[in-house]
């Protein structure tokens, strides 16, 4: 009896203890650490003043400050052509799975709606296994709307996934052996794809860039996607936050897939936007998919030896100014 | 299973009440699960070479008691040493060892990358600890000074025994085996104590090296880009973070493992402040340093033997200890500069006068340190490259110190000197509660509020 007294004591000061920790680091500590660590929520928390949040990766900002002559972001561009004011929340290679955890953190009847890139090769294997991954769990972990200590445990604890970069290889093969693509042998997985066509075999540029290509366009985007379920879930957020939602299917670089690879993989690429617009255009549910996948040639990518959706100013341009007419349209 | 987990966290207070819940016959049963568990959590393929470890050794060390016949003796040492050191060379240097035959294999260049591939496998955690504990098990037999388990299971719980399985400290059967199999009674002293010290290791591993560790792995990534002064805090800091790493590790091992009434051997007793490289082995991972010194010091012929022989001997000694911790020319390097610092220290009299301890601390820490970077490094150019730099304009960048670091590591020092001649159980028994509870307090305010969060598991498990 002696020894549950003495430990009951004990666990109470320890919970004083973790309660008053709490209180000061939520006071005192925690905008700084997010600031450091947690910087697109740290930017949300400020931003709330905007009427639309723009979340997106890198295909925000530009990657040629030598070229372009206005080097702003498609979410400043935007705002050239639509009276409303949009700030970016934007981090390279995020993905919805990001974002979602961040749109909940928007507090409801503050903002008019939000801008959501539909960037299609973030559904890739190549992307779900990426080197970024293991960071952007550790975001994920850091954004959930828990309560700040928790948050920040999950983060010290390393309380998400975590792979070696042995094991998101191994996972980004077996995808690539297994994911059913809807044509017949050799085109029906993209290792038979890639093992049975003798140019993906000689080791130059072209051969390079073509087999980049296929492994991160070939794929069916399904209902059963975990990306798919991000998506879903970040319409589901918007409606009960009464927010408005614009998808934005991004651009992706279908001159140069074409080229490389043939109609096999841009009708692939096509058919996975159109499963975007089929099941999220819902004007009536204030959700709307702007369709600017072919919308920006060849020349207005800025990346030459890996597909990326890196745009010139000219492509950036035309981006925001597709979301610009959109946002007009919303009444 | 990391310590510092969730799932630690969520294992360890089931285990410690399942323990003191179930009948005391049940326990070792309770144990070896919970160690297999905790293993197996990794990759369920390493319980495999555990067992077969285990299995092996259990058979050793019967044979070796029941055997009076010498020839058959030593045969049963080497099958067990074979076997352990069989291992530890597949796993640990067997990539190593190929990369050096290879380019000069009489076989075909498909034939050699099947090799590497084949070769390319995640090392098994721990590995150099539980054949090394093993090793000295069969050993201590084959020289009559232990009678061995006559039950597999509670050998196989000697061997897993998952508080000090991943990395340490090594035990010996001896001074292990029998607590792990007494009837320890729950005591608040004991879970008292218990959770002291996993407490503190905590804070040193979460707030010290976990927020060390970006900055040390910024210089040593692109050591160009810094200047000497930079590089060089680089280094200390790694000094600082894998003394935090592996110290941190080992006191919640310990912790662990006084919760069930167990006493692991102390690992470390605060080398930083060693006055000699003889003194800092006595305190820097002294399982290891003390296992080196009775199963390869002493059978050499230690030191009585003529001067050119201990010479062999420390150098064997000190090199072995570095290629224990992996294959790479750095860590032998590593062993080398200790060693020879060693062989220069006890050839040198020099008076041991108290005003001269500063000066002797001092060149203890800088030697310490500067064997550091080559343990840290990725390779010898690597080395060299944090070592002298580049020398350009561009060499400027800077580490920006969190502030959360710098009052840390201001506490564990101080702390430090507190433990330094007393241990911290100890310590903490003659402060008066408020005091305590205070110094608590302000730990885990640090653990909860300041703890790194980029992905750094323990440095040790690699070994």
């Amino acid at each position: 009896m002696e020894i549950v007294k003495k430990i009951g004591l004990r666990i109470l000061l320890l919970a004083v203890i973790a309660i008053a920790t709490s209180a000061i680091y939520k006071r005192y500590f925690y905008q700084s650490f997010l600031e450091k660590e947690g910087f697109l929520l740290y930017r949300l928390n400020r931003s709330v003043n905007a009427d639309y949040l723009f979340f997106s990766a890198s295909s925000d900002y530009t990657f040629d400050s030598i070229n372009d002559i206005d080097t702003s972001r498609v979410s400043v561009l935007t705002m050239n052509y639509c009276t409303k004011s949009v700030k970016s929340i934007a981090g390279g290679a995020h993905h919805a799975g990001v974002f979602k955890q961040l749109i909940k953190h928007i507090p409801k009847n503050t903002i008019e709606g939000i801008i959501v890139s539909f960037n299609i090769r973030s559904f890739s294997p190549k992307w779900l296994t990426g080197i970024n991954e293991n960071l952007l769990q550790k975001y994920t972990a850091l954004y959930k709307p828990n309560p700040v200590l928790i948050s920040r445990l999950t983060g010290s604890l390393k309380f998400y996934p975590i792979r070696t970069q042995k094991e998101l290889e191994q996972e980004r093969n077996a995808y690539f052996s297994s994911w059913p693509l809807p044509y017949l042998f050799p085109k029906n997985t993209v290792k038979n794809w890639y093992s049975n066509e003798r140019r993906f075999s000689t080791n130059d540029s072209i051969a390079n860039i073509s087999l980049e290509y296929l492994k991160s366009f070939a794929f069916v985007i399904n209902d059963n996607h975990s990306r798919t379920k991000d998506f879903d879930e970040i319409v589901e957020l918007a409606k009960s936050k009464n927010l408005k939602l614009i998808l934005h299917v991004l651009p992706e670089n279908m001159d140069e897939a074409r080229r490389l690879i043939g109609d096999s993989l841009t009708a692939l690429i096509q058919a996975n936007r159109d499963f975007a617009i089929a099941r999220y255009h819902n004007p009536t549910a204030s959700v709307w998919v702007i369709d600017n996948l072919e919308k920006v040639r060849h020349v207005d990518f800025t990346d030459r030896d890996f597909p990326t959706e890196h745009y010139n100013q000219n492509g950036r341009t035309i981006i925001a100014k597709s979301i610009a007419k959109q946002l007009n349209a919303i009444k | 299973m990391l310590f510092n987990s969730v799932e630690f966290l969520v294992f360890f207070p089931i285990v410690i009440a399942l323990y003191y819940a179930i009948q005391y016959k049940w326990r070792w049963l309770l144990l070896l699960a919970a160690s297999y568990i905790f293993y197996g959590s990794w990759k369920v393929e390493f319980l495999s070479l555990i067992a077969l470890s285990t299995l092996v050794d259990f058979y050793v060390g019967k044979q070796l008691y029941e055997n009076t016949d010498p020839k058959k003796r030593w045969k049963y040492l080497l099958l067990s040493l074979g076997l352990n050191l069989g291992l530890l060379i597949f796993f640990k240097y067997g990539s190593f060892l190929a990369n050096l035959a290879l380019p000069i294999a009489p076989i075909p260049e498909w034939r050699k990358n099947q090799i590497v591939s084949f070769l390319a496998f995640d090392l098994p955690v721990g590995i150099s600890f539980y054949t090394f504990q093993t090793m000295g098990y069969t050993i201590d037999i084959f020289k009559n000074k232990i009678k061995p388990e006559k039950h597999l299971g509670k050998f196989a719980l000697y061997v897993s025994y998952f508080p000090q399985l991943v990395a340490g400290p090594i035990e010996r059967f001896k001074h292990l085996q029998p607590q792990l199999l007494a009837n320890n009674k729950l005591t608040y002293r004991n879970l008292c104590h218990g959770a002291r010290l996993m407490l503190y290791g905590f804070f040193i591993k979460m707030v010290i090296a976990d927020n060390i560790a970006p900055l040390v792995d910024a210089v040593f990534e692109s050591p160009l880009e810094y200047s000497l002064i930079t590089r060089w805090t680089g280094i200390l800091g790694f000094g600082w973070q894998i003394y935090a790493d592996f110290y941190g590790y080992s006191l919640i091992a310990i912790g662990a493992a006084r919760c069930m009434g167990v006493e692991l051997i102390t690992n470390f007793k605060t080398p930083y402040f060693a006055k000699s490289i003889q003194d800092f082995w006595r305190r820097w991972h002294i399982s290891l340093s003390t296992w080196f010194r009775d199963y390869i010091f002493v059978p050499l012929g230690g030191s009585n033997v003529n001067k050119v022989i201990w010479i062999r001997n420390i150098l064997v000694v000190f090199i072995l200890s570095g290629l224990w911790h992996g294959a790479n020319y750095t860590f032998i390097i590593w062993g080398a500069i200790h060693g020879l610092f060693y062989l220069i220290e006890r050839s040198i009299k020099v008076p041991n006068r108290s005003f001269l301890k500063p000066i002797h601390w001092l060149k203890t820490y800088l030697i310490v340190s500067f064997a550091w970077l080559f343990f840290r490094a990725e390779d010898i150019s690597n080395a060299m490259e944090v070592l002298f730099g580049a020398d350009s304009m561009y060499s400027n960048k800077y580490l920006d110190l969190p502030f959360e670091l710098v009052f840390g590591f201001i506490i564990f020092i101080m702390l430090e000197l507190l433990f330094k001649s007393d241990s911290v159980n100890s310590v903490l028994n003659r402060t008066p509660f408020a005091v305590r509870w205070s110094g608590y307090g302000v730990i885990i305010f640090f653990i909860l509020s300041f703890a790194g969060t980029t992905n750094h598991p323990f440095i040790y498990f690699q070994f």
